[in-house]
């Protein structure tokens, strides 16, 4: 049951994007998220959508896996459009009743909330389908080394993350094995009211925590053995390198994201949409 | 019968490149008072099958029965089915949660809505089977104790389920030859009073030899034999040292021994063996 959980999940391929420098995936998929929160018009949505559907493409992830990335936040997305429908405010109301109001403007507000959570889930997904956990950690600890100036310690705090995501699959793997076995005994967990599966829980995490630390502490002895931290200086295995690939990414993202910004400064698409629908529902 | 199996396929995430084929067209039945062996290669479809048996893998193709518990309805009863096929994993130990072991073994029972008075008498029961000293240990923490003790605890807490079928996913693992000899023992115990049919993964072929009457073989998820140990030790040690399966040491003597012309009887143990070599010299046969 938890092996269906899609985000955060490699998917093998052959691409341009899986090859591509982990550094500049994180950089760029830094700017798109921090850009996506300016956006606040459908040509610049529908521009992020068509950004993301090409990677996708170009990733040859299925399109299938992508939107099984948005399972997880399906509750919210539903919830917070509910919510920006009846309680945007704004607009000439089409219907209100006690504190709500519905009008085309909520309705055009929501629709865009709903798609930027969506954006803002498919985008980081997209980065962790075509991204190994260990290609991350050294992107991320490579992008983090100015911090080694103030003594931060970039390369402990990168094995730990790279051990961190190791073991999640792991122990999601051990969750399954102990789930079975108590199964096998009997144990309910996936039926009863809230109080009861929380109760139907202990038996399965007691084991998981106790197997947890075991695992701890014998990877800190296997480090401890293999002499880690006995030479300041350690070499890498992998050696991050940028190529022709990346430069052509940072073109292309470039291009896009200028695209992007102009659409926020420049066009006034909203108010285009809300007039043409405003007259056809007035006429 | 106690389980009839036929046709029985298995694909793992299927339509993902994760795909796996586990098993493919799996015909077996098991008798009762029987104490079979499945062996294979690691990914042959040995768990995947077990799984199967108790419902924790519920089947897709092909077709299953256990006792009376039909599987191919529309809802079948896989409560009863988890209590009539005791199950217990690899490294069991490590499911061990409660505080104390009679909490622990106590677990399976009351989930059976077995009455309070009778569970009691039942966690006596299972840990005086499993060889443990029932006023010594049923109060302490499970965490506390010895790795084979744990390992005896873990056991008690399936046989208190009273199951009809015992199932023991490698039950040597991870054991020094003392421990797996005590475990066999064990096994062997279980198998004569408490729980007639036992069914054992294993990669040990001594082990196998030792114990079980009939040898299920697997491979990349079909049966390849279904036969007793000393046949299929006798004639298939080619193909079995293809799989990584190395046979007995004493069968393999006896079968060096047949091939430079002695005549001798199935063996399976050192024991055996010694018994046949002594047998066949005294006869004059040389």
């Amino acid at each position: 049951m938890m092996k269906d959980v899609s985000f955060g999940q490699y998917y093998p391929a052959e691409s341009g994007v899986h090859r591509m420098d982990p550094r500049f995936k994180l950089v760029l998929m830094l700017f798109y998220v921090v850009l996506i929160f300016f956006v606040d018009t459908f040509v610049g949505y529908l521009a992020y959508l068509a950004f993301v559907l090409l990677m996708t493409g170009l990733a040859k992830v299925p399109l299938r896996t992508l939107l099984r990335s948005l399972s997880g936040v399906g509750v919210m997305v539903i919830f917070i459009s509910i919510i920006n429908v009846f309680f945007y405010g704004g607009g000439e109301p089409l219907w209100s009743w006690w504190v709500m109001s519905v009008s085309v403007e909520s309705i055009l507000h929501a629709l865009k909330m709903a798609l930027r959570i969506m954006l803002l889930v498919m985008g980081p997904a997209l980065l962790t389908f075509t991204t190994t956990p260990t290609a991350l950690t050294d992107g991320i600890e490579s992008l983090l080394s100015p911090l080694k100036l103030i003594k931060f310690p970039v390369r402990d705090v990168a094995v730990i993350m790279s051990i961190a995501l190791r073991m999640i699959p792991t122990l999601m793997e051990e969750t399954d094995r102990i789930m079975m076995a108590q199964k096998a005994r009997g144990a309910s967990i996936d039926t009863g009211n809230i109080f009861r599966r929380i109760k139907a829980l202990v038996p399965v995490l007691v084991p998981l925590f106790v197997g947890a630390f075991r695992r701890a502490e014998e990877l800190a002895f296997a480090l401890d053995s293999r002499c880690y931290n006995a030479s300041p200086k350690r070499t890498r295995y992998r050696i991050l390198k940028p190529g022709a690939r990346d430069a052509v990414a940072v073109l292309a993202f470039a291009a896009w994201g200028t695209f992007v910004i102009l659409s926020i400064v420049l066009f006034d698409f909203d108010t285009m949409i809300y007039n043409a629908i405003s007259a056809a529902i007035g006429g | 019968m106690s389980i009839e199996i036929s046709h029985l396929g298995y694909t793992y995430n299927p339509k993902s490149p994760y795909e796996k084929r586990a098993l493919d067209d799996v015909t077996l039945s098991i008798k009762e008072g029987d104490f079979v062996a499945i062996v294979g290669q690691t990914g042959s479809g040995k768990s995947t099958l077990v799984q199967h048996l108790n419902g924790l893998i519920k089947h897709t193709e092909g077709k299953m029965r256990v006792f009376d518990i039909d599987l191919d309805v529309r809802r079948p009863d896989y409560k009863r089915l988890r209590f009539a096929v005791g199950m217990v994993f690899q490294y069991p130990e490590y499911q061990l949660f409660a505080d104390t072991v009679a909490k622990d073994v106590a677990f399976g029972p009351k989930n059976a809505g077995v009455e309070k008075e009778q569970i009691q008498a039942r966690v006596e029961d299972a840990l005086r089977a499993v060889g443990l000293d029932v006023a010594e240990i049923s109060e302490r923490s499970p965490f506390e104790l010895s790795g084979g003790q744990k390992r005896r605890v873990a056991l008690a807490g399936v046989i208190a389920m009273q199951p009809k079928v015992l199932v023991l996913d490698e039950p040597t693992a991870g054991l020094d030859p003392e421990g797996k000899k005590d475990v066999l023992a064990l096994v062997r115990t279980l198998h004569q009073s408490v729980c007639p049919t036992v069914i054992m993964v294993s990669h040990d072929m001594e082990a196998v030899a030792e114990v079980c009457s009939r040898v299920v073989v697997m491979q990349e998820g079909k049966v390849l034999y279904d036969t007793t140990p000393a046949e299929l030790f006798e004639k298939e040690e080619e193909s079995l040292q293809r799989m990584g399966l190395a046979i007995p040491e004493a069968v393999a003597i006896a079968n060096r021994l047949r091939e430079r012309g002695w005549t001798l009887p199935a063996v399976l143990t050192p024991a055996d063996l010694a018994a046949a070599i002594v047998a066949t010299v005294k006869g004059g046969s040389l």
